[in-house]
């Protein structure tokens, strides 16, 4: 595994980044013949997306030559996601706190400025910055929420993440179907770009989202004790950074997308100086 | 909370369970009590379950019985207001069919194994252990998977410590292999000091079927204190090597050549009834450690 695959990683969630390509099915049918060629996703799952607003300057939080096309506005991303192999582990959560940011060359994509996850296997590489361990729970949407939610009946949703004892985040909310905000595009995110890492454009394949479901709540932050530091694009920074936190809305959704490796990472720059 | 609240919470694993009858919301739309998804694992043994049955209850077919994976959230007006660690649980319960003349036919579970503590709600209840369960979320594309003739990986692995004391590992391909499970209610309770209980369910709804197969396997869990006796007659509570019994302290390793006869996942809505217990029998003496 090389540099770009742990920066990969630290991005995506994927402990075994070699397993997230479209997986082409070859399982023999009973019958003996092949499985004609299902394409399964290189990833698939659901996710909460909560859009909100901050009087915080994301900026802060950005690598040199990278730009927020909205300083003050930002989104959670609530993940529970499967590759498409054999894995057997147990299902992780993964809480993206990203604002969409702009480079002249590759246009506005994903950037995720802290990441929560709640599987160990899910932290790639610590040299990244940007993902930290949180105890995470997030509601389930079965087929029963979907028929109360048409009925008209709001259905709650919950969002937590802590450490130790400690919130670090805290969603909460109902989906009730009325539609406050747009889905973010998902077509791929800037990577890296902190001190010693190059600035990566990375390009999602065959991405879909549907089955929406929209709602509302209320969002807060908190920190443990030992993050410190002021905003930057890497480590030790608490979430409480983030002040004034308005929700515009949430969405639900169910999601896919394929990673191509070889072609999906582009440099927008090349690495700085690290700095000890 | 009642007594047999306590046996249901037992039986359903409602932490709640004073108030987990549906919910009517405003605009006449009924909330069910509780519900999810459930993979049903159906197979035979050579162990015979009757053995794991209290006085006064048969089972249907003694070498018969299937696991019941579920990932299910507890909707109340209290529930509703909490996160989703005290809501939502992950359950397996290792369950056959047992019948009285009285009652006839309902599911008995004989081993439980829940992911949250809060949902144990009663140790004399006994079938109920914690456990850490792993197993992987269906989506939609999944279902699509099956249906262009692709395989989904589905596995259940419940562990205690280092120890598996459960493993499921198999496919959904969407080719139907066994039957839904019969879901009438429940036979509860009986271990000795307990009252045996027939429970009724108001409703249950169970759809969007996904078919499969796979292998399971049972494990015993390892520790080194199996004789420290922490009151006279009895043992520490998480021992578990006992005999077949009712209650406590059996291993799933007791249910040998198990052969899955199929996997049937599906979307599940329970709504419970009010009443929901009848008496079988009243309890018979001892607390649930008398056996040893």
């Amino acid at each position: 595994m090389n540099r770009r695959d742990l920066i990969l990683g630290s991005a995506l969630s994927l402990a075994a980044g070699a397993v997230a390509h479209a997986q082409e099915d070859e399982a023999p049918r009973p019958g003996g013949e092949p499985a004609g060629g299902v394409l399964i996703p290189g990833d698939r799952g659901d996710e909460m997306v909560i859009m909100f607003t901050t009087s915080t300057n994301l900026n802060d939080f950005m690598p040199p030559g990278l730009t927020c096309v909205d300083p003050h506005r930002a989104f959670i991303k609530g993940q529970r996601k499967k590759g498409g192999g054999e894995g057997s582990g147990r299902p992780g959560l993964q809480i993206g706190l990203t604002t969409i940011a702009t480079t002249p060359k590759f246009g506005p994509r994903h950037r995720n400025i802290l990441m929560w996850q709640s599987s160990p296997a899910g932290i790639a590489s610590t040299l990244v910055g940007v993902k930290r361990w949180g105890d995470s729970e997030m509601t389930h949407i079965f087929e029963q929420d979907r028929k109360l939610v048409a009925q008209g009946s709001p259905v709650p949703f919950y969002l937590d993440v802590q450490q130790h004892g400690h919130s670090l985040m805290s969603f909460a909310g109902v989906l009730d179907g009325k539609k406050r905000i747009e889905s973010p595009p998902y077509n791929g995110m800037y990577i890296g770009g902190e001190p010693g890492a190059d600035l990566l454009s990375l390009t999602f394949d065959n991405t879909s989202t549907g089955r929406q479901l929209h709602g509302t709540g209320t969002l807060s932050f908190g920190s443990i004790p030992v993050e410190t530091a002021p905003a930057n694009p890497s480590k030790n920074w608490p979430a409480t950074l983030l002040k004034d936190i308005k929700v515009e809305g949430c969405v639900y959704e169910e999601l896919t997308f394929t990673r191509t490796y070889g072609s999906e990472f582009e440099t927008v720059r090349k690495a700085l100086p690290y700095r000890s | 909370m009642n007594r047999r609240d306590l046996i249901l919470g037992s039986a359903m694993g409602l932490a709640a369970a004073g108030a987990a009858q549906a919910q009517t919301k405003a605009g006449g739309v009924s909330v069910p009590s509780y519900y999810g998804q459930v993979a049903e694992i159906a197979f035979t043994t050579s162990a015979d379950l009757q053995a794991f049955m209290p006085p006064g209850l048969t089972v249907v077919d003694p070498h018969k019985a299937f696991v019941k994976a579920e990932r299910a959230k507890i909707r109340t007006p209290e529930t509703d207001k909490l996160p989703a660690v005290f809501s939502h649980y992950e359950q397996i319960c290792i369950t056959t069919m047992a019948t009285t003349p009285q009652f006839g036919v309902r599911q008995r579970n004989i081993l439980m194994f829940e992911n949250r503590g809060w949902i144990i709600p009663d140790r004399e209840m006994a079938v109920k252990r914690y456990a850490d369960i792993h197993m992987p979320n269906i989506f939609d594309i999944d279902y699509a998977i099956a249906e262009q003739g692709g395989l989904v990986p589905f596995y259940v692995n419940v562990f205690a410590g280092q120890t598996q004391l459960m493993g499921f590992s198999g496919k959904l391909d969407g080719k139907k292999s066994i039957e839904h499970q019969p879901y009438p209610g429940f036979y509860v309770g009986g271990d000795p000091g307990q009252d045996l209980m027939a429970m009724d369910i108001a409703a249950s709804e169970f759809s969007r079927p996904l078919g499969g197969t796979g292998t399971l396997g049972f494990g015993q869990p390892v520790n080194h204190m199996t004789d420290r006796r922490i009151i006279p007659g009895g043992i520490a509570p998480f021992v578990t090597n006992g005999p077949p019994g009712p209650g406590k302290d059996w291993p799933p390793s007791l249910l040998k050549d198990i052969e899955v006869q199929g996997v049937l996942f599906q979307e599940f809505s329970v709504t419970r009834a009010d009443p929901e217990f009848h008496l079988v029998r009243k309890a018979l003496p001892g607390d649930g450690r008398s056996r040893h």
